[in-house]
């Protein structure tokens, strides 16, 4: 049997236990001492495994991952989230289904300094489900608009999802976060649109409120003044190149730590909570990664990646046609699977395929720009069915709002989605475009 | 029987106790490494004069935090599933693959364990250091291979008290 053939029994296998509810970090590292072993044999992956675990954690470019996340944990509970929804709701609150564009404007602040979708989409729900459910907005809309804004948690950097294609490929961090930043902005732009046309459309589904004054305005801002410095701080330093990304997130975590204790929300038993989820999430995540370690060293091994980037080379195909096939591929995986997992699974088997690929950009465009496609495309995964974390977690924090209305309150926000993927893939230039003599 | 089951479940819970006081301790060493990193940046753009060897502390400590944290994490099945296609099955199907997945998990991190383990031997035999603390590498390869350990013995013993809820539940 040849070496690819095995590699794709190996990958079937590792498909099927990973359904079968092991833990997918757990299969990709059976998957790979499997494969490793069959076409090379056990002991050497021994010696390799003597480093591997030890390369993968003792790594100054990946503590950047708990250090963001305890930021983002902390955030969750600074009262960061409140001061940001009234912010935006002070401005643009009036309008009908105001509440909802706010909700949407205070997730695309709060991505700035949180890089994931659950907990974006968790902490802005808290404040604003109830704030809509108070004002009679129908149950659709309300959870629609967070479970959707919930993802741009992730494609607003610091983005963990970015972090690790940025790690995997050999990117500069600093570039895909800056590459991230228009179609961040088209995604917010996009949904406040949507809202504004379902609101057009089913008048009963928000109501319209007083205009703030200037005064509530002027206290509104105020309150953003810690939160604005934080994110400024974060982004704008790793930008200016004043912070390095893992600096930036130190930064952060402290940042965050005397805006919650200023704002007198955090207690000494939620700071304790917040080391707890931020160990979880953190281990959960280096479960997979030393999954993917081991799971990519058998496929470089087998050589199977480089046998479909020839493959598609000589399949003559466009080079559209296959990234939309490989869209296709994340869109029914996303059905099933966190992004992250995702990512890191087939990232190693695609990524080498796209840049044999010309789309007429340099390798480091294409580079940037696949990677944010898929961020999106992933993502897209957290709000449709079955899996849908986000549309789970907002729902469940709804009470009392139906499973379905929320599937069909997040499907305009969906095609929102697909309508900024197109965007991109018609104009990579709204990717790498915004980084200098990128 | 119950009350037998019980008991088990009450040694499991202790041990989840134990792992969850390393995960908080990965947590404190984590805001340490945050506070370090800001006095060190303050002190080079302010006064000239950073934490000398700063990332080598962050470097190793992140292989500290993530050791201490796994234990628990896995105590706490919060390793990522996908259960999509296991939603309808009958309960006891549910856990008893929940129980091999544990199993898995726990013979893979024994394997990683020892392979860390080794590892730390011969980089206490080579004395690998770091390039500017002199850190001793092997310390770090330790602790790796402790913490999974540790979350070896959570994959073993977790389904003990799977089983004790199910059968407590009955």
């Amino acid at each position: 049997m040849s070496d690819e053939l095995v590699a794709g029994f190996v990958i079937l296998f590792m498909l099927v236990i990973m359904f079968l509810r092991v833990p997918i970090g757990i299969a990709m590292m059976l998957a790979g001492v499997l494969g490793y072993s069959i076409i090379d044999d056990f002991s050497t992956l021994m010696l390799y495994m003597k480093g591997s675990s030890f390369g993968q954690m003792a790594s100054h470019s990946l503590s950047i991952i708990p250090l963001f996340l305890l930021m983002g944990n902390l955030a969750a509970r600074s009262g960061i989230s409140r001061s940001l929804f009234s912010g935006v709701n002070a401005f643009i609150g009036h309008y009908r289904g105001g509440l909802a564009l706010a909700a949407v404007g205070g997730c695309g602040l709060f991505g700035s300094i949180c890089g994931s979708s659950i907990a974006t989409a968790a902490t802005m729900g808290q404040v604003a489900i109830p704030e809509m459910k108070r004002h009679g907005y129908h149950g659709a809309l309300a959870t629609g608009a967070l479970a959707a804004g919930g993802t741009l948690g992730i494609l607003i950097p610091p983005s963990i999802v970015l972090i690790i294609y940025a790690i995997m490929t050999e990117q500069n961090i600093i570039k895909l976060f800056m590459a991230a930043m228009i179609p961040g902005v088209m995604a917010i732009m996009g949904y406040m649109l949507v809202i504004a046309v379902v609101v057009k459309l089913k008048p009963h589904y928000a109501d319209k409120r007083q205009k703030a004054s200037w005064t509530e305005r002027g206290k509104a801002l105020i309150d953003l003044i810690p939160a604005t410095v934080l994110f400024t701080g974060v982004l704008g330093g790793i930008y200016g190149g004043v912070f390095t990304p893992s600096e930036a997130a130190a930064y952060g975590v402290i940042g965050t730590i005397i805006i919650a204790l200023i704002n007198r929300q955090l207690t000494w038993n939620g700071f304790l909570e917040c080391l707890k989820e931020t160990a979880i999430n953190s281990a959960m995540i280096f479960v997979i990664l030393l999954g993917a370690d081991l799971f990519n060293a058998f496929l470089s091994l087998s050589g199977m990646p480089r046998e479909l980037a020839n493959w598609i080379l000589d399949s003559n195909l466009q080079p559209m046609l296959i990234l939309l096939l490989m869209l296709a591929v994340y869109l029914v995986l996303g059905c099933l699977m966190d992004s992250l997992s995702m990512i890191l699974l087939t990232v190693p088997i695609f990524f080498p395929a796209i840049m044999g690929l010309d789309f007429g950009m340099t390798q480091e465009q294409t580079a940037l720009w696949f990677g944010i496609i898929c961020l999106i495309v992933v993502e897209v995964g957290m709000i449709t069915p079955p899996v849908g974390m986000n549309v789970f977690i907002i729902n469940k924090l709804a009470k009392g709002v139906a499973m379905r209305d929320t599937f069909v309150g997040v499907l305009p926000f969906l095609a929102s989605d697909m309508i900024r993927v197109a965007l991109l893939l018609l104009f990579p230039v709204l990717t790498w475009g915004i980084i200098p003599n990128g | 029987m119950t009350s037998h089951w019980l008991k088990v479940r009450a040694y499991v819970n202790l041990y989840e106790r134990f792992t969850l006081w390393l995960a908080l301790l990965s947590g404190f060493i984590l805001t340490a490494m945050a506070l370090t990193t800001v006095v060190s940046v303050g002190g080079r753009y302010l006064f000239n004069t950073p934490i000398s060897g700063d990332t080598e502390i962050i470097q190793m400590l992140t292989a500290v935090v993530i050791a201490l944290a796994m234990p628990y994490c896995h105590m706490r099945l919060g390793n990522v599933i996908v259960d999509v296609f296991t939603t309808r099955a009958p309960v006891k199907v549910r856990l008893s693959l929940d129980i091999i997945g544990s199993m898995l998990l726990a013979a893979l991190f024994l394997i990683l364990a020892m392979q860390s383990y080794e590892g730390g031997l011969s980089a206490y035999k080579y004395h690998n250091e770091t390039m500017m603390l002199r850190l001793k590498e092997w310390w770090f390869y330790m602790t790796i291979a402790l913490g999974f350990s540790l979350t070896s013995i959570a994959g073993f013993i977790k389904p003990i008290a799977l089983l004790a809820d199910y059968k407590g539940a009955r």
